[in-house]
């Protein structure tokens, strides 16, 4: 019997889920103690190894530019304290970490060049994304690279920059929240949004909708896929409960009940798919086994405005306060490139080790959540809310891949049953 | 290969029709003479095969004919119908030797009669306009009615003026991937795909061409000029650019060299692609494919002067009003995004035990809620089937909660259904705009000038709602506005009603529909009833300032009222079954034909000397 | 050079290495790569010549003169070849 097989109730039966061999299986409970000849056969097969920490010569995905941690909005549960001005990157530091990129994917034999701006809002420093985007352009048609340029921006500007952001972007992830009470109270400038909104879904871009899902807005979760749907067309739908911060606790603003979210991200997820639209959570992507959902671990180099290269594109403060150091190295305007290769060895180590996960049958697909936020260095060894929706999440995910989805349905309407899923603090199955 | 278009006129309302401009320029039929012309076009071109289409070819009155001339040529004929045709078209299709391309969607059940009478001599066709679409109905189609073993798809395509709903580029590999997977499903049930123009290789999953077989071989190319022939003669190079060029068919003229001049005219545009990596594309560069479909192409051009602000179109006139249901903040919300142009008001019985209303009462948890936070207008009903004490008594305390959600709960409007009480009303409340209810029973044009000076709207009886003459005298004889209640489907003249209705507002328990028993002996009485379909709106535009949704009760679920109320607004199709109509509604689904249904509007009720509704009903019934 | 703008019948589309124009009274298309696609975007976006050069400075890694001289002789291309007016 492989070691590495979990199995987690779901009424009198039990989900058997072997992630490294990419088996899933609703066996009763008799089976669970004595594996039918079947499903042995298929836990037996040479499973995938272990996913580890990168290693070898530093090897990033793509670029992430910070133009600017400026942002023209001030949303209630942004603890970025941004403000409208602050500072913008230096041009020729935008161009020179295009350059770089450039110079990487063509030696890597890379197809695309690929540029994601963060921000703030990115386009609070508009003439540094002007650079950045040609500059990546110019680059890439030079060494017959195609560009592919992504950017989460909060769409609050006039139409005209809404067109470029359509026309020059690949992939657009827009912050909406949904309806305009909900927006307006998280984010506000409801209108300008949905405007941009249009005027992106009309473009060839894809657009990609994040909504940050809070108590309030936590049972509105089908309704706004409709609408979104019906009113927008996006690409997809990114949902991302509320990360409470001190200014979110301030305006009154809470994250989901955990066990309500995954109800209704369910009701969500089939809406969007009936719909055409992709619904993203992103931790309960059971597809590739992994060590990490976000940049951290994966090699990608955010340049901040100041030069720096870090392994995230939350603050610095923010890490440290955590005990993290996510910082890379430095880039300068000249193109000079500091990347020490322990400092890569040691992000790369960072994600190796979570000892929450160890027992979870989430820990290769959600894989710890966010590093900063979640998964720190001394977090707690319990299940917090998010690991409680993933799991739920990514159970039921699992049982519609196998066509039970009338049972999904059933346990997420069962609060004693999905807290009997949710809080099972192993779910490793021993030898049979 | 060219289309001869017969008409624009067209009995649906896709919402991916690229022909919506010709469309809305006002129903066109081609000429006989024009037709001969385009004969002549076809033979002088070489080309063996009359393709007529519309709109819907089906309803030029001169349909059989025309097709018959094309078979005297020796040409063969093709016809492109939404199967929704009349009569003498259905039957000429049975007893001759012509092919249909049937466009189909999931669950239209009209089509079913069209369908069982061509059998084999149908394909289905099935247009993409989201990535959410399921073809497996098709599948059941052609084994239900032994159709041609074969499914043609096409891509909607954006039309040039922007009018209609098209499937995005950026969704092309989600929808070449879900056909590679159904075409594996259809070819083991011995169905094969053939893709009309648009599609473009690299959308479909590797391997799939190859599987494909012969249908493969110009996916990828087949954006060339076909040639619409339009009704007026003029020649478009395809429909979704028709707005861009056009040619006239001159006598000497032919398809080689129209198709020429529509190549150079759009030769430069032919650089573009569907998608930004077109040009750098490998497959495009081998000529195996040109980029798609160049309308789409086209999409991704911009103007001139690209800082511009949008205009806006003109807001429509809020024509809707419409039930309060009980539903959360978002749901109005939702309804205020979408339909918000169109709502006139949102209408509520009066809150408290002041007085009743026409329906017994609904679930109102979340009224408060819904005057608190949300911006449409809104509209109290006071209308009992008649009031439970002497107007003089009861009129004060009506006014005074009138008085009360006029300045707490910003009601701008009431309907009434006592012209006393509306008289009291009016003293006391002279800006308050009234609607003479449903239940005040004005059907004659003397009775309409009793409500002057009091009512600034009136709702004709339920017995006239579908009484063309009598609502063209009372338009005549009102000075204020029109409302017509679209879908309250009770029985013309009811014997039942008064007792149904007071049951309903006198806090019965159980209100009875008392037509039960007579609907049941005599069912086709449903197809009389005070409704009027979305597609059939226009036919009683004339004699309407406004429209009212019924369905407090009916439409209380929330994905059905925003279905309906968007079918009526947008007058999309739907059947008397599914329009949250009263108990005396047809309850099973039926193709209402135009034809009849505007028979009805004129017949006078005279069911005695009349069969029509009766055998109607026999008929379609499905 | 904010005076000039895209000539009326110019309509464009970003493609994957430049940008492509076209004329819409005549049908031809023109192909613009980099760094004059650049140029293109910033003009229709209404900067001005000193923003298009200073933006063009890192874009393209010219030196400020000749960021500027390379602006206005694309321009004034442009102009004669009927893609800009004024």
């Amino acid at each position: 019997m492989p070691s590495l097989v979990f199995a987690v109730p779901i009424f009198d039966k039990w989900l058997v889920y072997a992630p490294l061999q990419r088996v899933a299986a609703l066996v009763n409970h008799a089976a669970l103690a004595e594996f039918p000849e079947e499903l042995r056969a298929a836990l037996d097969e040479s499973p995938e190894a272990e996913p580890r920490p990168r290693s070898g010569p530093v090897s990033p995905q793509f670029l992430g530019l910070v133009p600017t941690r400026a942002c023209n909005l001030s949303c209630v549960y942004c603890g970025f304290g941004a403000t409208p001005c602050g500072e913008q990157m230096d041009l020729r530091l935008a161009a020179a970490g295009v350059d770089w990129m450039a110079d990487y994917s063509a030696r890597a034999g890379r197809r695309t060049l690929d540029v994601h701006f963060f921000g703030g809002e990115p386009f609070s420093a508009p003439d540094v994304v002007d650079v950045a985007v040609h500059r990546t352009r110019a680059v890439a048609a030079e060494r017959g690279l195609l560009p592919r340029l992504e950017v989460a921006t909060n769409g609050v500007y006039p139409e005209p920059r809404a067109r470029f952001v359509g026309d020059y972007f690949d992939a657009v992830v827009l912050s909406f929240d949904g309806f305009r009470a909900v927006h307006d109270r998280h984010r506000g400038c409801f209108d300008q949004v949905a405007a941009t909104a249009r005027v992106l879904a009309a473009s060839p871009t894809e657009l990609c909708f994040r909504m940050c899902v809070a108590e309030d807005n936590v049972e509105q979760l089908a309704e706004t896929v409709d609408w979104f749907s019906e009113e927008f067309r996006p690409y997809s739908i990114d949902f991302e409960t509320l990360q409470p911060t001190p200014e979110s606790e301030r305006a009154g603003l809470r994250p989901p009940d955990p066990y309500r979210f995954a109800a209704h991200f369910l009701s969500a997820r089939r809406a969007a798919c009936e719909r055409g639209v992709e619904p993203v959570y992103a931790a309960a992507v059971t597809e590739e086994p992994r060590l990490t959902f976000c940049p951290v671990g994966n090699d990608t180099l955010i340049l901040n405005p100041d030069g720096r290269l870090s392994a995230c594109y939350l603050l610095e403060r923010d890490w440290q306060a955590r005990g993290l150091d996510l910082n890379l190295g430095r880039l300068g305007t000249d193109g000079g490139m500091e990347l020490p290769g322990e400092d890569i060895e040691r992000v790369r180590q960072l994600v190796a080790d979570k000892p929450r996960c160890q027992n979870c049958f989430c820990r290769w697909s959600c894989a710890g959540g966010c590093h900063v936020n979640h998964s720190y260095p001394g977090c707690s060894l319990t299940y917090d809310d998010f690991c409680i929706q993933t799991r739920l999440i990514t159970a039921c995910s699992l049982l519609e891949g196998l066509g039970f989805a009338s049972l999904a349905d059933d346990l997420v309407a069962d609060r004693a049953e999905m807290q009997r899923l949710a809080l099972r603090p192993s779910d490793k199955v021993g030898a049979p | 290969m060219a289309n001869i278009s017969l008409t624009t006129a067209c009995n649906r309302d896709c919402v991916y029709c690229f022909a919506g401009a010709q469309r809305r320029s006002g129903v066109s039929q081609m000429s006989i003479e024009t037709f001969e012309k385009a004969l002549d076009f076809l033979e002088r071109s070489g080309i063996d095969e009359a393709r007529l289409l519309g709109g819907e070819p089906t309803l030029h009155p001169e349909f059989p004919r025309f097709a018959e001339m094309a078979l005297e040529r020796g040409l063969r004929v093709r016809v492109f119908s939404n199967g929704l045709m009349p009569e003498p078209a259905l039957r000429w299709l049975e007893s001759h030797d012509a092919a249909v391309l049937m466009n189909t969607t999931a669950g239209d059940r009209r089509q079913a009669r069209t369908l069982g009478r061509l059998g084999n001599r149908v394909t289905l066709g099935f247009n993409i306009y989201t990535p959410a679409f399921d073809p497996a109905f098709l599948l059941d189609l052609i084994r239900e009615h032994g159709l041609a073993p074969n499914i043609r798809f096409g891509l909607a395509h954006p039309a040039a003026d922007g009018s209609n709903r098209f499937l995005h580029p950026v969704h092309y590999q989600i929808v070449g991937t879900r056909l590679a997977r159904f075409h594996e499903e259809a070819r083991a049930a011995g169905v094969e795909s053939t893709f009309d123009c648009g599609f473009v290789p690299c959308m479909f999953p590797p391997g799939f061409l190859d599987a494909l077989g012969p249908a493969a071989a110009d996916i990828g190319t087949r954006c060339s000029p076909i040639l619409d022939i339009l009704p007026d003669g003029q020649v478009v190079s395809c429909y979704p650019l028709a707005t861009l060029a056009r040619e006239p068919l001159l006598e000497d003229e032919t398809a080689a060299a129209l198709r020429s001049r529509f190549s150079g005219r759009f030769s430069g545009y032919r650089r573009l692609g569907v998608f930004r990596e077109c040009a750098a594309c490998e497959v495009r560069e081998s000529g195996r494919c040109n980029g798609g479909c160049l309308a789409a192409s086209m999409q991704r051009l911009r103007p001139a002067v690209a800082a511009v602000s949008k205009v806006e179109p003109a807001a429509p006139a809020r024509r809707w009003v419409v039930p309060y249901v009980d539903q959360p903040p978002a749901f109005w919300e939702r309804l205020e995004h979408e339909f918000g142009r169109h709502i006139r008001e949102v209408y509520f019985p009066l809150p408290g035990d002041v007085v009743g209303s026409g329906r017994p009462p609904q679930p109102a948890a979340q009224l408060e809620s819904f005057l608190k936070r949300s911006r449409l207008a809104r509209a109290v009903l006071v209308n009992p089937i008649t009031l439970p004490r002497p107007v003089e008594e009861i009129a004060p305390a009506i006014i005074e909660a009138l008085k009360r959600l006029i300045g707490e709960r910003g009601v701008s409007s009431a309907t009434v259904s006592n012209l006393l009480l509306a008289a009291r009303i009016r003293e006391a409340l002279p800006a308050l705009p009234l609607a003479a209810s449903i239940l005040m029973d004005i059907t004659r044009p003397n009775q309409a000038l009793m409500l002057e000076g009091i009512c600034d709207t009136l709702v004709p009886a339920s017995s006239i709602m579908r009484d063309l003459p009598a609502l063209q005298a009372l338009r005549a004889a009102f000075k204020g506005r029109i409302r017509l209640i679209v879908n309250e489907a009770c029985l013309p003249g009811c014997p039942y009603r008064v007792q149904h209705f007071h049951e309903m507002c006198a806090g019965f328990a159980r209100p009875e529909s008392l037509c039960g028993e007579l609907l049941e002996r005599e069912p086709w009485m449903r197809l009389t009833g005070a409704w009027v379909l979305p597609q059939h709106l226009h036919l009683l535009d004339g004699v309407s300032d406004e429209w009212k949704l019924a369905g407090r009760a009916t439409l209380q679920d929330a994905p059905t009222y925003r279905k309906v109320l968007g079918a009526y607004i947008h007058r999309r199709p739907l059947a008397p079954h599914e329009i949250g109509g009263g108990p005396a509604s047809p309850l099973a689904p039926l193709e209402i034909d135009e034809a009849f249904y505007a028979r009805t509007l004129r017949c006078g009720r005279r069911c005695h000397e009349c069969n029509l509704c009766r055998e109607y009903y026999n008929e379609t019934r499905v | 050079m904010s005076e000039y703008r895209a000539a009326e019948q110019i309509r464009w589309a970003v493609e994957a290495a430049g940008v492509v124009l076209i004329n819409g009274a005549t049908g031809a298309a023109t192909s613009l790569s980099y760094p004059e696609a650049a140029i293109w975007d910033l003009i229709t976006r209404g900067d001005s010549s000193e923003k298009i050069a200073a933006k063009l400075c890192a874009i393209a890694g010219l030196e400020p003169v000749a960021a500027r001289k390379f602006v206005l002789d694309t321009v004034e291309a442009w102009r004669k070849a009927g893609f800009l007016r004024g």
